[in-house]
């Protein structure tokens, strides 16, 4: 097998981030001053941004090393996606970590491109040793994320955050080897490290307990029941802004490389792997949404309502067809448009007073109503009530779920959106009723309310018109579900 | 007897010697170089597997790079960041627990035999004359691995950025004797100099 400059011409946007990159290194080597370095955080926003809209100019479909990696439509359609939140994130986060990180902005955007420099690779990856390299890529960079805050002078929430990032970073490193040795099983008992080779797998215990270490690691770094642990630690403990990029982009990475391992490698043989999964989801769905009712601090609440919306994720996962993993990704899109707007608004509200128990946003509609309506609109997207785009979410899911034979885990994840609707809506109820106990309105950073803005305009237009999003989400489930190599074709919608 | 199977044995025994050694010593260099004996046993045992290439990598990374490190660090961090086994179990429960995983370990490795060579009626499929060779991995390594090993070089500069961006620290310490310092300080701060834990560290020393 040789490489060609063919092979180069399919990395199109991989290398173009790249190049991103780059430049972003080279601007913080060159700046000493903390304005040069808050630089970096423009350039990296304006950059993507640039990235963004060439992904509209220059479409390239076609396979790179010996079909190891590929191109298509499904590539397109997700790279857009993580390069949205990329860049939401960095808007959002500008502020904050000029504030809190001051020397290190360079490092902090740098690393974040890393890391989405790791996803975008990871979703055209068709072979489980590039798989792996790319998910630990996308991965070890936001264990630094957790940790880039250092306080000064402020002994207890210096041990908050080095509690929440170490925790992070021990069952990250931990994790790893798991699904490695599950991995390493895996491809012992196919043979070969391709996933198109994976449905010939000989049915044999240790192909089982290969799946089931996988699952287990991967199980890990998504959080769900019972791996879940570190989750609403790190959550607390790391800023807002961060916890935005890693309540969202990062699990749908994982979610997204086991797709590529059960839903489409073994696509025929689902009855290996359904009955672990199927068990995930419910006890993520249950325990995730019972434990986020008698939380007190915004954060933690969010975090228990993300280990309970992975629960939602892996119910599409399980339908394991086109139509699933369609709606997979409609789910995906809604989810991280409505976690990241979610996520900044509680920086908007806590970010300055570092307090985010539920009762700071008392009165926040008298204090700032369009904050607190941005918030609202969030909550409900997150709930799944009519007319935001995380109505339609849930609904398809369900109705993919339902006509896959899961009637029972729909009823399941119905009741528990009506316990989540409890928990969502007390804020809700906080930020109405409650009387403020500070009057003055709320200082939002220019870039910060253009995150939230974002955010906003993508959850309320899908939710009014969500046809183009379900027809591009279900050309791209399309493309992912040809392990084969085929004619690669992409649209550019 | 063959010469095999003594050199099979020694490396064994290299193994099983270095892995005691590990955990019984009370010095913890003493540790350290334990481990070693046994990645050089391991080592060994892949050269006898025909894997030259995973011998010499075993060597250079694990016991030229990992156990320097080790090293590097218990120095760095001194005989004050050793903390003494507190938990005061009988020795009747502590050799219990021991066999009870030996147990374990040893019941899962007879059952992965047993499956695998049902598997594949007893007979292990011959490999190719240069398996495993330094030759055959390196011409891998760069036609149809290139991808992969490519990317690995980015995840070596995402571990070396991210290290100096947790390590470097822009404040003051505050005054804190290294002797209570906590592990986080430790993570946060950077490593304690032994030859400062004389000197309590007072509000004007900076890192």
């Amino acid at each position: 097998m040789t490489i060609t400059i063919e092979d180069l011409r399919v990395l199109t946007l991989p290398l173009e981030l790249s190049a991103l990159l780059f430049l972003v290194l080279i601007a913080d080597i060159a700046t000493s001053s903390v304005r040069g370095k808050t630089f970096t955080g423009w350039l990296t926003f304006w950059g993507l941004c640039v990235v963004f809209g060439l992904t509209f100019v220059s479409p390239v479909a076609g396979e790179a090393f010996g079909g190891r990696f590929r191109a298509d439509t499904w590539t397109l359609f997700m790279t857009r996606w993580f390069i949205v939140a990329g860049a939401v994130v960095t808007l959002g986060g500008i502020d904050r970590i000029r504030r809190m990180a001051s020397r290190r902005q360079g490092e902090y955007n740098l690393l974040l491109l890393f890391s989405l420099l790791g996803m975008v690779l990871l979703i055209g990856a068709l072979d489980l040793i590039l798989l792996l390299l790319c998910f630990e890529l996308s991965s070890i960079p936001l264990f630094v994320m957790a940790a880039i805050e250092k306080r000064k002078g402020q002994e207890f929430k210096l041990m908050l955050t080095a509690e929440g990032a170490i925790k992070f970073f021990l069952v990250g490193v931990v994790s790893t080897p798991i699904a490695l040795l599950g991995l390493a099983l895996i491809m012992g008992m196919v043979g070969d490290s391709s996933i198109a080779a994976l449905d010939g797998a000989t049915t044999s215990p240790l192909l089982k307990v290969g799946l089931l270490l996988l699952l287990s690691g991967m199980g890990f770094k998504l959080g769900v029941v019972p791996f879940h642990m570190w989750v609403p630690d790190t959550y607390q403990s790391a800023p807002a802004p961060f916890v935005a990029f890693l309540s969202t982009a990062p699990k749908v990475t994982a979610l997204v490389a086991l797709a590529r391992i059960l839903v489409s490698g073994l696509q025929n043989r689902s009855e290996l792997w359904t009955p672990a999964v199927t068990t995930l989801c419910v006890g993520t769905l249950v325990m995730g949404n019972f434990w986020a009712l008698g939380q007190r601090s915004t954060k933690r609440l969010l975090a228990y309502s993300g280990i309970g919306h992975i629960g939602y994720f892996m119910m599409a996962l399980l339908v394991g067809d086109n139509t699933g993993m369609a709606m997979f990704l409609f789910y995906v899109v809604a989810y991280l448009l409505t976690n990241i707007g979610t996520f900044l608004v509680v920086e908007a509200v806590c970010g300055r007073s570092e307090d985010e128990s539920i009762d700071v946003f008392a009165g926040l509609s008298r204090r700032s109503p369009w904050l607190a309506m941005s918030m609202l609109l969030f909550l409900l997207s997150l709930a799944g009530i009519p007319f935001v785009v995380g109505f339609w979410a849930k609904l398809y899911v369900f109705i993919a779920a339902w006509r896959a034979g899961y009637s029972w885990l729909v009823v399941t994840g119905a009741l528990l959106a009506i316990v989540a609707l409890y928990y969502y809506l007390q804020i809700a109820r906080v930020m109405y009723m409650n009387e403020p106990k500070v009057k003055d309105p709320i200082a939002v950073k220019p870039s910060l309310a253009a995150g939230v803005l974002i955010c906003l305009l993508g959850i309320v237009g899908y939710g009014a018109y969500p046809r183009p999003l379900l027809e591009s989400a279900r050309a791209a489930a399309d493309a992912f579900m040809q392990t084969r190599s085929a004619t690669v074709s992409v649209s550019l919608r | 007897m063959t010469i095999g199977s003594v050199y099979f044995f020694l490396c064994a025994i290299a193994c099983i010697a270095g892995a005691l050694v590990t955990v019984v010593a009370r010095n913890p260099i003493r540790g350290a170089l334990g481990l070693l004996l046994t990645i050089v046993g391991i080592a060994g045992m892949y050269l006898k597997l025909h894997a030259q290439f995973l011998a010499a990598v075993q060597v250079i990374v694990y016991a030229g790079a990992v156990v320097i490190l080790f090293v590097f660090v218990l120095m760095l961090l001194g005989a004050d960041a050793m903390e003494r086994p507190t938990g005061n179990r009988s020795p009747v429960a502590r050799i219990a627990g021991g066999i009870g995983i030996a147990a374990i370990v040893l019941f899962t490795a007879y059952r992965a035999i047993q499956v695998y060579s049902r598997a594949t009626n007893g007979h292990f499929p011959s490999l190719s004359e240069d398996f495993g060779s330094v030759k055959s991995v390196g011409k891998q390594l760069y036609s149809e691995a290139l991808a992969p090993f490519e990317l690995s070089t980015a995840l070596l500069i995402v571990s070396v950025i991210g290290a100096i961006a947790v390590a470097r620290t822009g404040h003051k310490r505050t005054a804190l004797s290294p002797n209570n310092l906590t592990s986080a300080h430790r993570f946060f701060g950077g490593p304690v100099e032994p030859r400062d834990a004389a000197q309590p560290i007072t509000k004007d020393s900076t890192l």
